[in-house]
């Protein structure tokens, strides 16, 4: 394996591992609030006991999403020291607003922890909601850095450095064309990534002790969170696509295997075979991604050819990830209809256990959807580590024997990911053994 | 004139790390070396005064980190490259110490299950302070990049030392009877041998790190920080003798900071030496004016923040989480 390999998966490695803990960080503190919200406004202990089990599932999580997030900030200096220097004064300042509200995120999941009853009602629900505010926050800033990296935005495609941009506009990583998008689809992912795991949980729970109020009341919770941000996330996703359409259009051939320009089919499952330009197994719509973008199945869309050879993204990884994505997000809003339907028709959660069972099912779905647009998203962006500036290559580390640390880190996240699970497991047949059959 | 502020201000979040999420190191060193009949009350004690708290205080590292490659990008760069062992070495220590404290406080765990990620806490709080150390000592030196040459090595050890030396006198203020005594000896000793590494690292310098070495004793300034140095180090010693914890504490922190200033002022304007200046990576002015500014905005959204969080956590009764 090459350093540059290895420095390239450590980097993967590193923020797969912490991906899911920015979720968590992001996701969880909007329940927590919620349920402390609805427990002050119906005094119903139900929501006490939800509330208090969200919050100490997030602080397992906060913890090892603070320790692994802190090796990503060293990791960007100890692997891409080129890419910090190139672009440090440009991604800085989301970097230090990111930091601003995590060090608020820290400071209220505190408060909220562990200041019992010497806050007041008021007081708690408020931390509360700075720790969901914050956490939102700190993924959105976070976002610009990637934005910037993935389209820095016409100075930077003129030819200015990422640091003579900045000179003439700190706030430039916030003006990447795919900055908004962006920020609405990685949020909503993280609201429901999260839910669909709560609702998983308590539909188990369901399943397990059908009179269960408290599983009710929480699934409640988790469906009122999944069911419209489901749509709205497949939505965001669609505008993503059409903004990669205008401003990254190899990226987006790429995630899609197109990859002769003209009219492109869209394509279901299946492998792309780069030599012959097909994907094989798949079943094919014909013209399906041009009527998809331009509303006419014969309209001209770039290849992966529309860019010189050496800055072709690669395309198997993409378009595999990319699949898995789109299937898991239509499976989410599959159930997400079902579930709205019902809901209009009997004003009531179904109760089918057929339903509940497609929920259990479907717990890990959107986190799998997540890592898996993520993978699509960084992989798509080769061999650019900020577009048009600098590639990956001569951003990496002039250090040698990177597999140690890959290696090291590799098997100290597959542990500390294994005793976290197991944490989380303990917690959660807690909860679900919880006054079994409670009030 | 900006620059100095970005540097003053890097400074500044190396210092609050320092004096708190150091300090939290230390803490973890004291729980290692628990011994005897009282070592289960002492661990606790230990444990509960860092649990609110104690990711709040490692976010100043994440601080530091972040406002250095804003600010000085260079240099970020540089200091990565001269340090890259220690520091990935440090960050293994980071997130073991981390996570086992969060699988002991949050997880409910058995005996077996405590004992063991409390070993893995107690023992990535001893060696990540000494890479983080020999981290500040290898981009200080100018003979080698080697990590593990005495310099380096000492100075890992004293910040060590100083980290253990801080657990211990914050211990004192918060501390009943039995224990007090206890940490009150420690502090006492944690001053000896960090005063003892002090001078060792000095003298180690004059062969690895002469431009520090020269600029502590040629440069006025930091000629009179290290006087105040050890006069701060003087009087927390007197103070914990004669039992005025309040004022060890102040003053053991100001030696702490001291320590940091004049190590930064001997460096000369150099981020690594011998010829990494802060100025020549300095991010355009405009970044570095944002940067500052955003900093200003959120310390003043902070600093209250905070002063809500030590208030409610600082009942010593109420550290559980509550069940």
């Amino acid at each position: 394996m090459t350093d540059l390999l290895a420095a390239r998966t450590l980097m993967a490695v590193s923020l797969g591992f912490h991906i899911l803990f920015g979720v968590a960080g992001i996701g969880m503190p909007l329940f927590m609030a919620l349920a402390e919200w609805r427990h002050q406004r119906t005094g119903d202990p139900i929501w006490t006991e939800l509330a208090r089990r969200w919050a100490r599932g997030a602080a397992i999580l906060f913890a090892v999403g603070a320790v692994s997030g802190t090796v990503l900030s060293f990791e960007l200096s100890l692997l891409w020291p080129a890419w910090v220097e190139l672009s440090g004064a440009a991604i800085g300042l989301p970097f230090t607003l990111e930091g601003f509200a995590f060090f608020l995120e820290a400071i209220f999941l505190g408060i909220y922890l562990y200041g019992g009853d010497r806050i007041g009602p008021r007081t708690r629900l408020a931390s509360a909601a700075v720790v969901a505010a914050s956490g939102l926050a700190s993924g959105v800033f976070v976002t610009a850095v990637n934005a910037f990296m993935q389209s820095p935005g016409a100075a930077v495609l003129g030819g200015l450095s990422p640091a003579e941009a900045a000179a003439s506009n700190p706030m430039v990583a916030f003006s990447s064309p795919v900055f908004i998008s962006k920020a609405v689809h990685v949020a909503l992912s993280a609201y429901v990534s999260v839910a669909f795991v709560s609702a998983g949980i308590h539909a188990f729970g369901l399943l397990r002790t059908p009179s269960s109020a408290f599983h009710r009341k929480a699934l409640g919770l988790a469906l009122a969170i999944a069911v419209p941000l489901t749509p709205l996330q497949i939505l965001s996703g669609d505008r993503s696509a059409r903004v990669l359409a205008e401003d990254q259009p190899a990226k987006l051939a790429a995630l899609e295997a197109h990859f002769v320009t003209g009219p492109a089919d869209m394509h279901l499952g299946g492998i792309p075979d780069p030599a012959t330009g097909e994907v094989r197994f798949a079943l094919l719509l014909p013209g399906g991604l041009s009527f998809l973008l331009h509303g006419d199945r014969d309209a001209v869309v770039p290849g992966v050819d529309s860019v010189p050879v050496d800055d072709r993204p690669p395309v198997v990884l993409p378009y595999l990830a990319f699949q898995i994505m789109v299937a898991a997000g239509t499976i989410l809003l599959a159930i997400s209809v079902w579930i709205a339907l019902a809901w209009i028709r009997s004003r009531t959660l179904p109760s089918s256990r057929w339903l509940l069972r497609a929920l259990v099912l479907a717990a890990p779905l959107g986190l799998i959807a997540m890592e898996a647009g993520w993978i699509g998203s960084e992989v798509a962006r080769q061999p650019w580590i900020v577009r048009g500036a600098q590639r990956v290559e001569d951003a990496v580390t002039a250090q040698q024997g990177l597999i140690l640390p890959l290696i090291g880190f590799t098997a100290l996240y597959v542990v500390l990911g294994i005793v976290t699970l197991r944490l989380l497991r303990r917690h959660v047949f807690a909860t679900l053994n919880w006054l079994e059959g409670a009030p | 004139m900006i620059v100095h502020l970005a540097l003053l201000a890097v400074g500044l979040a190396v210092g609050a790390y320092c004096l708190t999420g150091g300090a939290d190191y230390g803490a973890g060193l004291w729980e290692l070396l628990a011994r005897g009949p009282g070592a289960k009350s002492e661990r606790r004690a230990l444990a509960n005064a860092i649990a609110p708290i104690w990711e709040v205080h490692h976010v100043w590292v994440l601080f530091a980190v972040i406002l250095l490659l804003t600010c000085f990008p260079g240099g970020a760069a540089a200091i990565a490259d001269r340090a890259h062992l220690p520091l990935g070495l440090a960050l293994f220590g980071i997130v073991i110490r981390g996570s086992a404290f969060a699988f002991r406080a949050y997880g409910k765990g058995t005996e077996a299950f405590n004992a063991r990620w409390g070993l893995a806490y107690g023992v990535s709080s001893v060696v990540t302070p000494v890479f983080l150390g020999a981290a500040v000592g290898t981009i200080s030196s100018e003979t080698s990049g080697d990590w593990s040459a005495a310099f380096p090595l000492a100075v890992g050890f004293l910040a060590l030392s100083l980290f253990a030396y801080l657990a211990a006198v914050y211990m004192t203020c918060i501390c009943e009877e039995g224990l007090l005594s206890l940490f009150r000896r420690r502090a006492c000793i944690a001053s000896g041998v960090a005063a003892l590494l002090a001078v060792l690292t000095w003298w180690l310098a004059r062969g690895a790190a002469p431009v520090a070495y020269h600029g502590l004793l040629d440069d006025s300034w930091s000629r009179a920080l290290v006087t105040a140095t050890v006069v701060a180090a003087a009087g927390a010693f007197g103070a914990l003798l004669l039992g005025r914890f309040r004022v060890a504490r102040a003053l053991a922190a100001l030696q702490v900071l001291g320590i940091l200033g004049a190590w930064a002022l001997a460096l000369n304007g150099r981020l690594v030496a011998p010829d990494v200046f802060y100025s020549e990576v300095a991010a355009p002015e405009p970044v570095i004016r944002a940067a500052l500014l955003a900093s200003v905005i959120g310390l003043t959204i902070l600093i209250p923040s905070l002063w809500l969080l030590v208030r409610v956590t600082s009942d010593r009764s109420r550290r559980e989480i509550g069940d």
